[in-house]
């Protein structure tokens, strides 16, 4: 993408550690400090035309930078697709689509003899083949959001607190119906307490396939085709039934917030203390 | 080292070679220009070979933080991608997961079965021990079976022809042969698993991950102790486990957006494997 204007950049400055090179060869005797200053530049410059070869991305940015901070691109580094199944990265007239295709996995190797286990592991070996475009599989463990489960439990614990003050407030109540609601109350006390205390993770594997195209809806409709091309694959080899990402689950698997939600940074953070 | 690789330093070597021959009139000045060349080509070797030293340490002499993308920043360290939002930091890290090339395992059939049976296991086990969030990624592009296949056996009949030259002159070097037939046996060992139905591919594996803290300090620490347990909880699998700095770690960071062509994911990931 960039290889003509990497190759430009090389040439000019390759140019002036050679015109400097040169250079040297004019300087008077008596003016032998300025040697060492054109040597230094000469060699700096080779040095800095050698880097843009794997550091075009940085080199370019050096000049511009503020603060000690080379921005290489100041823009989101993808959107969604406007119908969600996959995320778009735009260079120049370029659109590049990426899906991801969910594979669940329901059977483990402590359930499996000898025989299944080599069958399995070349189940997988097959799997790896199925693309001759680059298709990339992931294994992902990754924090729950609880949020919502949390939710669920504080209304349960809040609406028996008040069945249980209600009952409490009235004299005529069954000290069995009142024994009950504290139970309750106590149950739900001691399963949010659980769910904020324990970590709580899940495993995911998914595919993950790029398609190029010259508008955001020819990218999205061939990468559509590639997924489903390559979900098909997946679940005729391991015989489940993979599925293509939507949505917030695509940012699950890309955006670092998603795969430890907020609602788990205690818990996270709890534990790296533990081993830090 | 690739073509790409040969042109451009021949050109930078060039380029300095000619200052320091033009310097050589200046008396006690060249030596110093001497010693300069010396130095400006033992960095361009360690850009050559190990960029991911020479332009990490660069950027944290001169404590230059790089913005890959809007909300992101690299570490001048060049070893994490931080994200900051809702007041927390996550550094997300990388380490290559390449097998090791081991030359003589293509020659050891029989013995690869129990390592593939113990594999879901291992795996398993692996995961159980890992208390924080990762990935491990593969990317896979299989080939060409027929390209691959006509590629091998070129190489073979090069090899058989040198190794009957090597085996009719006048002093045969029995170190050569032995070498030779070993390559032989090697890459017909590869013809005859494509015969049995294995496809060839071409794969680049890496583990992420990622870590929380209220200062980038605290996020980035506890990134590196958990790159350190995933390399030892990894070790079972004899991977060759490197925690990624540099070029990688940027190319790395984009691979979550977008999956390159074939081409440029082998020209990109060419050194640190």
């Amino acid at each position: 993408m960039d290889s003509g204007s990497q190759s430009l950049i090389f040439s000019i400055i390759v140019a002036i550690s050679f015109v400097v090179a040169v250079s040297i060869s004019f300087v008077p005797a008596n003016f032998s400090p300025l040697v060492l200053v054109l040597a230094v530049i000469s060699f700096s410059a080779a040095l800095v035309a050698y880097a843009t070869k794997d550091y075009f991305f940085l080199i370019r940015a050096l000049p511009y930078m503020k603060n000690n901070i080379a921005v290489i691109d100041d823009t989101d580094p993808y959107y969604l697709a406007p119908n969600g199944s996959a995320i778009l990265v735009r260079k120049g007239d370029t659109v590049y689509a990426t899906a991801f295709i969910k594979v669940p996995s329901n059977s483990s190797a402590t359930e499996m003899d000898d025989e299944q286990k080599y069958n399995f592991a070349l189940l997988f070996g097959r799997l790896v083949s199925i693309s001759k475009t680059p298709m990339r599989i992931s294994s992902q463990l990754h924090s729950i959001n609880k949020d919502e489960y949390i939710a669920k439990v504080t209304a349960r614990l809040n609406d028996s607190e008040a069945r249980y003050n209600t009952l409490q407030s009235d004299s005529k109540a069954d000290p069995k119906a009142l024994e009950r609601v504290k139970g309750e109350v106590t149950m739900w006390r001691n399963m949010l307490d659980n769910v904020s205390r324990t970590n709580s993770q899940d495993i995911e594997v998914y595919a993950s396939v790029t398609a190029v195209g010259n508008s955001e809806d020819e990218a999205t409709n061939l990468v559509a085709i590639k997924a489903d091309e390559a979900a098909a694959g997946i679940s005729a080899t391991l015989g489940i039934t993979a599925t293509v990402a939507q949505g917030n689950e695509i940012l699950t698997y890309i955006e670092p917030d998603y795969m430890i939600p907020p609602a788990t940074i205690g818990e996270v953070m709890k534990y790296q203390a533990t081993r830090g | 080292m690739d073509q790409n690789t040969i042109i451009y330093m021949a050109v930078c070597v060039l380029a300095i070679l000619l200052a320091t021959m033009f310097s050589s009139r200046f008396g006690i000045v060249s030596i110093f220009v001497y010693a300069l060349a010396g130095l400006s080509f033992f960095v361009l070797m360690l850009m050559a070979f190990a960029d991911f030293l020479i332009m990490p340490l660069f950027t944290k002499l001169f404590k230059i933080t790089i913005v890959p993308a809007k909300g992101f920043t690299i570490t001048s360290g060049q070893d994490s991608v931080i994200k900051y939002s809702n007041g927390i930091y996550y550094a997300t890290g990388y380490i290559t997961a390449n097998v090791y090339n081991y030359v003589f395992a293509t020659e050891r059939e029989t013995e690869e079965e129990p390592e593939i049976t113990a594999a879901p296991e291992k795996w398993e086990k692996a995961v159980m021990n890992i208390h924080f969030p990762f990935k491990f990624n593969i990317i896979v592009s299989a080939e060409d079976i027929q390209q691959h296949r006509e590629e091998l056996e070129t190489k073979r009949g090069l090899l058989e022809f040198q190794y009957s030259r090597e085996l009719q002159s006048q002093n045969p070097n029995p170190m050569s042969l032995e070498n030779m037939q070993r390559q032989i046996n090697i890459i017909q060992t590869r013809i005859d698993k494509i015969g049995e139905g294995e496809k060839p591919v071409n794969s680049l594996m890496y583990i992420e991950s990622t870590a929380v803290g209220v200062s980038l300090k605290e996020a980035t620490d506890a990134l590196t102790n958990q790159l350190t347990e995933l390399q030892t909880v990894f070790n079972i699998f004899d991977l060759s486990l490197t925690r990624i700095a540099g070029r990688e770690l940027y190319h790395l960071f984009k691979l979550n957006h977008q999956i390159p062509v074939l081409n440029d994911l082998l020209t990109t990931f060419n050194v640190q494997k």
